[in-house]
């Protein structure tokens, strides 16, 4: 049985397209047969971040509109075996899906892969809704500010309310990644901590992904950041992987200590 | 179908009628007299329009706004649906609530961010159909049962927990800006960050305990207090909440 993922959170801008590019490469990686859906109609994003925006010749609209079937519309990832991308459409408008086109596509997808990993569009409106609407499991993006967990306490709400397996008594099983997060800056008082953002979602912790200036580098240069060597961002998220499959991790990259010489004689 | 049969003395139609939505985003009455006068000097057309009132504030006085509303010649026949807490409110002056299907999310904004005001009359909204304007009796409390709820699931941002007629159990938290009332008292077992609404239909002896309180707002019987006012020494405690002579009283449990 193919397993869908949501990656939501509500807010804009926290970090979900990285985290889903990162999340689907990190399965595909490990053997699973994995598909990453662009939600986000008219601001595609994702296939840049996945490097493969020149390879899009039909979108997810299309096949939702019968235009296009999914072996046309399925960009098969260059590096990594088992991955496939379909991307969003820069020119439809946020109407352009259905619930019931969404409903058949994924059907058919889950015939093929084992992992269907949507990336869900900011907001609560009609694009956010359709990507969490089918999902077994949601990964919740927050950042460690108030204005973004709030929004996350939000889609929580829609998740375990409105979506199908809600109505069905099943609502989709939660998990919290926090992004963006600055050791130094929670110290100084600037950010929550992760117990404060635990503490007010209430909802399991699978990954801390630390602020990092390679996850900018290697989305303008097309390349996951999980696929980086070195980088803490790109790590953090192979833990998250990790823990999604069920493997125990302790949490890395959430202490401030100072950096050692070499780190800091060779950037991070 | 035959036409020939004699009409009966009424009958019900569903057809669509359109009123005009009267937005309240105050709860000061005085505030919103003055801003009718304006806007009626500025327009008479407005003058014994057919509207509905949309009340923003989670506490209002209805009956004094009717009488500011009646004293300038606006004909008000009922309130959209909004607060749980206003409904009963509404409902005691007679008015009909109706569902406006345009509404969107409950979640508004405390009383004292209210957005300004728009102009009133602004939009039209489809009023219901005939049958549900004929609406039943007010609940006059007692014909129900009374219940005890118990919810286990957090209630989350923009979310809203109403139990009518009962007390609730809740043994998650309430997010800030989420939303629990009842028509008798609250237990929350999680944290309280939003909203805490008891006695939602006039019940004075209702009461708020909670086992940390962080609230945005509580209210008992229409006396509330927003975060700002709640006792410092009171935040993050377990506390009991009761209304002594329209005055919100604060315990600590601990
Ligand atoms: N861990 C991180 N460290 C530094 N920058 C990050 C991190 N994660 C994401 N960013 C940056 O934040 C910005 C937004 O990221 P991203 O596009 O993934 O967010 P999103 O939630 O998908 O946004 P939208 O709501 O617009 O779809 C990008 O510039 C990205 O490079
Ligand atoms: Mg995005």
């Amino acid at each position: 049985m193919a397993k869908i993922i949501v990656v939501t959170s509500g807010k804009g801008g926290v970090g979900k397209t990285t985290t889903s590019a990162s999340f689907a490469c990190g399965l595909a990686k490990r053997g699973h047969k994995t598909v990453v859906i662009d939600f986000d109609v008219g601001l595609r994003n994702l296939d840049l971040i996945m490097g493969c925006e020149r390879r899009v010749v039909y979108d997810f609209v299309n096949v939702v509109h019968g235009e296009a079937n999914l072996k046309q519309a399925l960009i098969k990832d260059k590096r990594i075996e088992n991955l496939y991308v379909l991307a969003a459409s820069q020119t439809r408008d946020k109407d352009a899906l259905t619930e019931d086109g969404v409903k058949k596509v994924l059907d058919d997808l889950a015939k093929d892969f084992e992992y269907i990993v949507c990336d869900s569009p900011a907001g609560i409106e009609k694009g956010a809704f359709l990507a969490m609407n089918f999902a077994d499991e949601a990964l919740v993006v927050t950042n460690p500010e108030v204005s973004s967990v709030r929004d996350s306490d939000r889609v929580l709400g829609l998740l375990q309310s409105k979506t199908v397996g809600a109505k069905a008594g099943q609502p989709p099983k939660e998990h919290l990644v926090i992004t963006r997060y600055s050791p130094e800056r929670v110290q100084q008082g600037e950010m929550l901590s992760i117990e404060d953002v635990k503490d007010i979602l209430a909802i399991p912790l699978i990954g801390v992904i630390p602020e990092s200036k390679t996850v900018l580098n290697s989305s303008n240069a097309g390349t996951p950041v999980i696929l980086e060597d070195n980088a803490d961002a790109g790590q953090a998220y192979e833990d998250v992987v990790a823990r999604f499959l069920g493997e125990d991790r302790p949490l890395r990259f959430v202490s401030s200590e100072r950096k050692g010489l070499l780190s800091r004689l060779f950037g991070d | 179908m035959s036409t020939t049969e004699a009409r009966p003395a009424l009958e019900f139609r569903g057809r669509m009628l359109s009123v005009s939505l009267l937005r309240i985003h105050s709860n000061d009455l005085d505030e919103i007299a003055d801003s009718l006068r304006t806007q009626l000097t500025r327009s008479a057309l407005l003058r014994e329009l057919p509207v509905a009132l949309d009340l923003k504030p989670q506490i209002i006085d209805v009956d004094g706004l009717l009488q500011v509303l009646r004293r300038e010649h606006i004909k008000v026949i009922g309130a959209v649906r909004g607060a749980a807490s206003m409904e009963a409110a509404v409902r005691r002056t007679g008015l009909a609530v109706i569902q406006d299907p345009g509404s969107r999310g409950r979640d508004e904004p405390p009383v004292e961010s209210a957005p300004p005001p728009e102009p009133a009359a602004a939009e039209a909204a489809p009023a219901p159909a005939e049958p549900q304007a004929a609406a039943p009796a007010p609940a006059q409390g007692g014909a129900e049962p009374f219940r005890v709820q118990l919810h286990e699931t957090p209630v989350r941002s923009g979310q809203q927990l109403y139990i009518r007629n009962g007390d609730l159990t809740l043994t998650a938290q309430v997010g800030a800006g989420a939303e629990v009332i009842a028509d008798g008292n609250l237990h929350i077992y999680g944290v309280l960050r939003g909203r805490a609404i008891a006695g939602a239909q006039g019940d004075t002896a209702a009461r708020i305990f909670c086992r940390s309180l962080q609230a945005e707002l509580v209210a008992i019987a229409g006396t509330y207090m927003v975060a700002d006012d709640i006792p410092a020494d009171m935040r993050k405690r377990a506390v009991q909440i009761r209304l002594d002579k329209e005055r919100l009283v604060f315990e600590a449990l601990d």
